[in-house]
This record gives structure tokens, sequence and C-alpha cells, in this order.
């Protein structure tokens, strides 16, 4: 376990309303984080949930650059992703079926904003320098691989991973993202690579 | 206002698409994009733009690196999400004429480029 759940916690309240304002700019509307909550898990239990997502979800990732090797990871429901972009670039929402680019390169920006964030918030309370590489979407099949590797380091201690579970509601919309960020060593190779 | 030539460097589409209609709105239009620092490079040289807006986190080759020699031919403001002090006085220290922390709101972009070239 490399961060305490009480300063997870503390990072994640702390975050919140710079998470608000950050989406209020994007958005150009009303944001509130209506859900907020810290999630500490082994590797099996981070498997399962990841897993269990649906097999549409929309991933978006980048590598941690600091002293402690991990990932970061942006899951969204297809639904909420294609809200976001649509909330984003000022467009009715249902509008958008498909993601093109643009709309990819604004989730990556989402990932980008609410992981730095979240991230400045926990480096001030744990005093770690934690900052974020480029962010780049992921297929569902390259996740797949980067959970076998994570798998397969299981017996490699002190690489917990950490959910950063946060629901906003966006000019009345919900969109619930789940942040997770994963500190293991082998998951970054097996991504970057 | 019209005429200053503005290089926005982003590797997201997405931002420079914002920093645009922004700029737009504020009467500026004469824009070229990069995606990199090695486009920073090649189309400051070639556009020579006043100013150029610079994101650091990018894939190949990122701004922070590259600010002192950009920063000799253009005014060069960071805009990035990374706000943390130390990449804020990393980047002035190389020559940045100011750092703008993403998200950002519109008439701060405006009135930091505004400031910068001295209009």
């Amino acid at each position: 376990m490399i961060f305490k759940k009480e300063v997870l916690e503390t990072a994640l309240r702390a975050s919140g309303v710079k998470v608000s304002e950050a989406f209020a700019m994007l958005a150009k509307g009303e944001v509130k984080v209506t859900s907020a909550e810290v999630v500490v898990e082994d590797k099996d239990a981070l498997l399962e949930k990841i897993l269990s997502r649906e097999a549409s979800s929309v991933i978006a990732y980048s590598q941690l650059m600091s002293d402690i090797n991990g990932l970061a990871l942006l899951m969204l429901t297809r639904e909420d992703a294609l809200t976001l972009v649509d909330i984003l670039n000022q467009r009715e929402v249902g509008t958008t079926g498909v993601l093109m680019e643009i709309d990819r390169s604004a989730i990556k920006e989402t990932l980008n904003i609410l992981s730095n964030t979240q991230l400045t918030a926990l480096s001030k309370m744990a005093d770690e320098n934690l900052g974020l590489g480029v962010p780049y979407m992921m297929p569902l099949n390259n996740l797949k691989l980067v959970l076998s590797k994570i798998k397969e380091a299981q017996k490699i201690p002190g690489d917990d991973s950490v959910i950063f579970s946060t629901t906003l509601s966006i000019a009345g919309h919900d969109i619930s993202a789940d942040l997770f960020l994963v500190f293991n060593k082998e998951a970054v190779e097996a991504a970057t690579n | 206002m019209a005429d200053t030539k503005i290089l926005i460097v982003d590797d997201s589409a997405f931002m420079r698409s914002v920093l645009k209609n922004i700029l737009e709105g504020a009467g500026y239009s004469n824009f070229v994009e990069g995606e990199n620092g090695n486009d920073a490079r090649t189309k400051t040289d070639s556009e020579a733009p006043a100013l150029i807006l610079l994101d650091l986190i990018m894939p190949e080759t990122g701004g922070m690196g590259i600010i002192a020699e950009l920063s000799q031919k253009a005014k060069v403001i960071v805009i990035s999400a990374v706000g943390q002090d130390e990449s804020v006085n990393e980047a002035k220290a190389n020559g940045a004429s100011d750092y703008i922390v993403k998200p950002f709101e519109n008439d701060q972009v405006v009135n930091t480029i505004n400031k910068v070239l001295g209009l």
C-alpha cells in the first residue's frame, strides 16, 4: 500500500471543487460532483472490477511520470462518453453516435484534466511527486493484456491499486468516471510496449 | 490583431480547436498548428509566429525542453494541465512569458495573450 486511505480520501475531497470548476470551464455550464469514493484494491479485486465493466467501455490511459511506477486509467461507459463529448463540443446531447478523432481527443483531455487535478491534490497530501505522461486511448484487448501482466506480477508486494470513482452532474447529465491508479511496473511496461 | 500569427502547439486536436475558437472570438484569425515539439520547432522557423501557445506533455518531443530555444524567436505562453509550482517555475526560468493551467477561462487566455503581446 503506497498511500494511506485517509490521505487518498482527503485528496479526493480536496480535488472535488477543483474538478467541478475544471469541467464547468470546459462544458460552459453548471457542474457538480454528485458522488466521490476512494476504493483501494489488491490486484485480484482490481482485475475483477475492471473485467466486469461493459465490453464497450471507453478507456484512456496515461503513464505516471514520477518516482512511483504506475498507470492512470480513465473508464467511462460508451453512453457516458458520447454524452461527455457532446457537452464538451457544445453539441446537443444525443448528437454523437460514433466517436471521431476530435471526440477521442476530448476524452483524452478529460483524462488529462481529471487525473491531473486529483493527482495534484494527492501529490500535496502525500508529499510525493506525481505527474502524468501523454494520454492515449486503449482498446479493450490491450487492457486485457495489461491485466494479464498485472496478474503475472502477483508476488510483487506493495503495488496495490487505487480507484477514484467520481460522478459528475454536467448541465443536468450524470456522467460516471472511474479513475484507476495502478501502481505496478509490469502494467506500465505492458501498456507502453 | 488579426494579422498576429499565433502557433498553437498541443497534441490534443480538441484543445487546439478550443483555443482557436476563443482567439477567433477575440479577433485573432492567423493561426498555425502543431502537434508536438518537433512541429513547434519546424513551424516556428518556417512561419515566424509572433506568439507560441505551447503544451508541455506531448508525444515525441515535449514542450519543456524547447522553451528556451523557441523563446529566442517568439513569445511563448505555456498552456498545460500540469499545475504544480515546480513546472510553472521551470517554464518561466526557461523563458516562457506566462503559464496558463488547463482548464482555463476564456478571458484568462485572451487577457494573458494581449498582455504578452503588449496589446
